[in-house]
């Protein structure tokens, strides 16, 4: 059996008797943007969470270029060119900027001008010696950004990267993660804010309740009556 | 250069503050050589706390396990087998960090804190058993342990046997120096401060508590070998949970980020013990349990990097937080 | 052979009060996130306070309504004046701050009482009755009794009332409690007052059968750990469980083994568990609060 560079099958995941994840199945060929989007709630960040391995799933499986992630500890599942950012910022506060680039996995053998280079990517050249406590918030999303990339990862997990940033800042990364993807990584970008989803991505999921309400084009995404009744009809409000 | 400098600017002030120990201690009334002795063994022991609960930020309640494996191999060996001190050292210090290896591939593998719940049991159980055990002699220990030999010169007085742990002490300093400034104490650090981001930066968190956790162990049992060496006795005593708990006080009050921290800690808690047994005779274990608590507390929410931070927490009241 | 099963029935009694011990441990695990290290030393200052009093002549109502009103004093003490200040601490330097409580709370109990057993008499007089060819004192059905009782006070305050909910709710999500308007730190410390009265009322009823001194809380809160980490840390009945199975360990071993490897045992009983069932464990890792 051959698999796509990403295949989710009957992924579901329950805590006690809640369902936050039901079922899901896709598969994903290489590269691009892939926007997930849904209301408080829906499960995009069990989504992310069992993906990259904090969550393991009740049913179901998902696979990366043939290596079962599921089955997998957190740190396998990185290794094996995964990686994400988390939507309530987890820096390593006792770590230089630095540090925090050449930390991860294989990140020190790839050196230490990859790793400057990395920061001036995200914005934060000459920033390498100060604290994360020391950074705006913005610093510090996109140090979470440059931290998750030191892996060189083909797939990148973005747990809401644009939640608190101004207008401008977010353009920034936007532009950014354009960037990315026209380097061949696939991004899969959990967000809030539909309009820049719609703008950047090119495939956009759509989670209800745990279910996959919508999986297609932004175009196509935007115009189903299901998910404008259900969840972008006070979208934009 | 000099922030890059700064990591070895103690060592000068910790070699003299070792070399002036004799001279000041031998003429003040306060201190003895023995004091001076037992504090570079239990500064050995509290070391290896720095990795785990420094920079991890694993707790071990059960550090007097490994220091009772030090002293019962060095015991055993010398007594039975007629073995040398040093292989007595180095065979408890083999020991303790298989066990600690052992003890930390099972609990680690779960994630929260469950290292301080299993250290306690696994060290009052060891205990239960030391106690009991014909081989372990029991309540009653084991006596009759040789001395050290240095250059031919049989080590019995405390004043030869102090520059000996002191010269202990340095190494296992400068070691543990390393560990904490190498791309292990970083993901250590790492892992402490956030071990689900740690995990998702491909750290894999449980082999790297455990290596925290095993030379922790070494470093306890190397201070046990030194314990049994210099009384030339061990009994179930050196397992009781009270030397565990010394340990973390000593490195909680020194600074437990720092490898500073442990001097410094076992300076002032041993001096703490010897104010507390010296003024207030009688009062016997109630007031140096009560000593050690309030100290504890105290520095925790008063002094959270300990004493080894307060330079650091002075020259930052002024300027801004990091 | 018979011997043995009047030994699990006084295994089962006093496992009763290693539940109700157990229970406060992962109640207030559950809630604060919060290993309490102080938890047997509750036990023994409730123990100690009403063996005392009795001693000195008190009514038992009256020693146990003392000894109830220290240890919760006690737990308040704990909570506002070590954990509160401290709670934007990790939880390791928590876990340390309730070694510092335990052992100070072990120094003081050491100042004030001594270091002697203190002995108080079975409830209501000493009564032995047989069973399974062994003779049993009255007190035993009081310790199960009483933790019963306890138990149940508990699970009717966490499922019936408003402060009940608010406990689940934090336990089960702290953000999302946190946003319906759940106060942490008050509820914090209602569990942690629950904790101590569940300690002082296991101290209480054991003091008759195992005479407290001011040490004895290391291997009673040992053995409330290891009823709470049997269920998980994350299941009150689990606790319950636990609690009773430490019990019976714990008197069929005195009664056909040996005194001598009883604590060798016990203590390595919460060692197995911690090694062989990390299956409880794991459901605590996947939402550990970082």
């Amino acid at each position: 059996m051959t698999y796509a560079e990403l295949e989710i099958q009957n992924l579901t995941v329950r805590f006690g008797g809640v369902t936050a994840i039901d079922g899901v199945s896709l598969r994903h060929d290489t590269g691009g943007v892939v926007g997930l989007i849904g209301a408080n709630g829906a499960g995009k960040t069990t989504f992310v969470n069992v993906l990259s391995g904090v969550v393991r799933p009740t049913r179901g499986r998902a696979v990366l270029d043939g290596n079962e992630l599921t089955v997998l500890p957190a740190h396998r599942i990185a290794r094996a060119g995964l990686t994400r950012t988390f939507q309530n910022l987890r820096l390593f506060g006792s770590l230089p900027v630095l540090e925090h680039l050449l930390t991860p996995y294989g990140a020190r053998r790839r050196g230490r001008k990859r790793a400057l280079a990395l920061l001036a990517d995200v914005g934060l050249a000459g920033a390498e010696d100060r604290y994360p406590g020391e950074l705006s918030y913005g610093e510090q999303r996109r140090l979470e950004l440059a931290r998750a990339l030191a892996l060189d990862p083909r797939v990148i997990l973005l747990d809401e990267p644009l939640a608190g940033l101004p207008a401008s800042e977010g353009d920034e990364l936007l532009d950014l993660f354009a960037r990315l993807r026209d380097d061949g990584t696939t991004l899969l970008l959990v967000e809030h804010d539909v309009p820049s989803v719609l703008r950047i991505s090119d495939r956009v999921l759509v989670l209800d309740r745990g279910r996959l309400l919508a999986d297609g084009p932004p175009a196509a995404v935007a115009a189903d009556p299901e998910v404008r009744r259900a969840y972008l009809g006070d979208g934009d409000a | 250069m000099i922030a890059r400098l700064r990591p070895y600017a103690g060592y000068p002030a910790f070699a003299a503050g070792l070399m002036l120990v004799p001279a000041v201690f031998t003429r003040v009334p306060f201190y003895t050589m023995s004091t001076a002795v037992l504090m570079v063994l239990l500064a050995i022991g509290a070391l290896g706390l720095v990795p785990l609960t420094g920079l991890a930020r694993q707790v071990s309640i059960g550090q007097a396990a490994f220091y009772g494996i030090g002293g019962y191999t060095s015991a055993l060996l010398s007594t039975r087998l007629g073995l040398g001190p040093w292989w007595g050292l180095l065979a408890g210090a083999a020991l303790a960090a298989a066990v600690a290896w052992a003890l930390g591939t099972v609990i680690f593998r779960a994630q929260g804190h469950y290292l301080s719940l299993a250290t306690l049991a696994f060290g009052l159980a060891l205990a239960a058993v030391v106690n009991e055990l014909p081989a372990t002699g029991r309540n009653a220990g084991i006596s009759g342990l040789p001395p050290f030999h240095f250059f031919g010169a049989r080590l019995t007085d405390d004043l030869p046997l102090y520059w000996l742990y002191a010269g202990l002490l340095v190494a296992g300093t400068v070691a543990v120096h390393l560990l904490v400034r190498s791309q292990l104490g970083s993901a250590l650090t790492a892992a402490g401060d956030s071990p689900v981001a740690a995990a998702a930066a491909g750290i894999d968190i449980a082999a790297l508590r455990r290596t925290a956790f095993v030379v922790s162990a070494v470093l306890a049992s190397i201070a046990g070998s030194g314990y049994a060496h210099w009384f030339r006795y061990v009994d179930p005593s050196m397992l009781g949970l009270l030397n565990s708990v010394q340990l973390l006080i000593i490195i909680t009050v020194g600074g437990r980020e720092s490898v500073w921290g442990a001097p410094l800690g076992a300076f002032t808690v041993v001096t703490l013990t010897e104010v507390v047994r010296g003024r207030l005779p009688g009062s016997g274990a109630g007031a140096e349990l009560t000593a050690y608590g309030i100290v504890l507390v105290l520095s925790l929410l008063l002094l959270p990097r300990g004493l080894a931070g307060l330079p650091a927490a002075l020259r930052r009241r002024g300027g801004g937080t990091r | 052979m018979e011997q043995v099963l009047g030994y699990v029935l006084v295994g089962l009694a006093t496992g009763s009060t290693y539940a109700v011990i157990g229970l406060g441990i992962a109640l207030v695990y559950q809630v604060s996130g919060i290993i309490n290290f102080a938890q047997g030393d509750f036990v023994m200052l409730g123990g100690l306070t009403y063996a005392v009093a009795v001693e000195s002549g008190a009514h038992p109502v009256a020693a146990a309504a003392l000894a109830l009103t220290v240890t919760a004093g006690c737990g308040a003490a704990l909570h506002l004046f070590v954990l509160s200040p401290a709670r934007d601490a990790g939880h390791d330097r928590l876990i340390v701050l309730t070694i510092g409580a335990s052992i100070l709370i072990q120094g003081l109990a050491l100042l004030v009482f001594g270091a002697d057993q203190h002995f108080a008499g079975s409830f209501g007089g000493d009564h032995q009755f047989q069973a399974f060819g062994i003779s049993i004192s009255a007190q035993y059905l009081w310790c199960a009794a009483v933790a019963a009782a306890a138990a149940t006070a508990v699970w009717a305050l966490l499922t019936r009332s408003q402060a009940g909910r608010a406990m689940r709710a934090l336990a089960a999500d702290r953000e999302t409690a946190r946003l319906m308007g759940v106060a942490p730190l008050r509820t914090g410390l209602l569990a942690l007052l629950i904790a101590a009265v569940l300690a002082a009322i296991g101290g209480i009823v054991l003091a008759p059968i195992q005479p407290p001194d001011a040490t004895a809380g290391v291997p009673l809160g040992l053995k409330g750990f290891t009823a709470a980490v049997l269920g998980g840390l994350t299941s009150p009945l689990g606790a319950i469980a636990g609690g009773l199975l430490v019990g019976v360990v714990e008197a069929v071993v005195t009664g056909v083994v040996s005194s001598g490897y009883r604590d060798a045992i016990v203590y390595g009983l919460l060692v197995a568990v911690l090694l062989v069932r990390p299956g409880g464990l794991l459901v605590a890792a996947v939402r550990e609060r970082v």
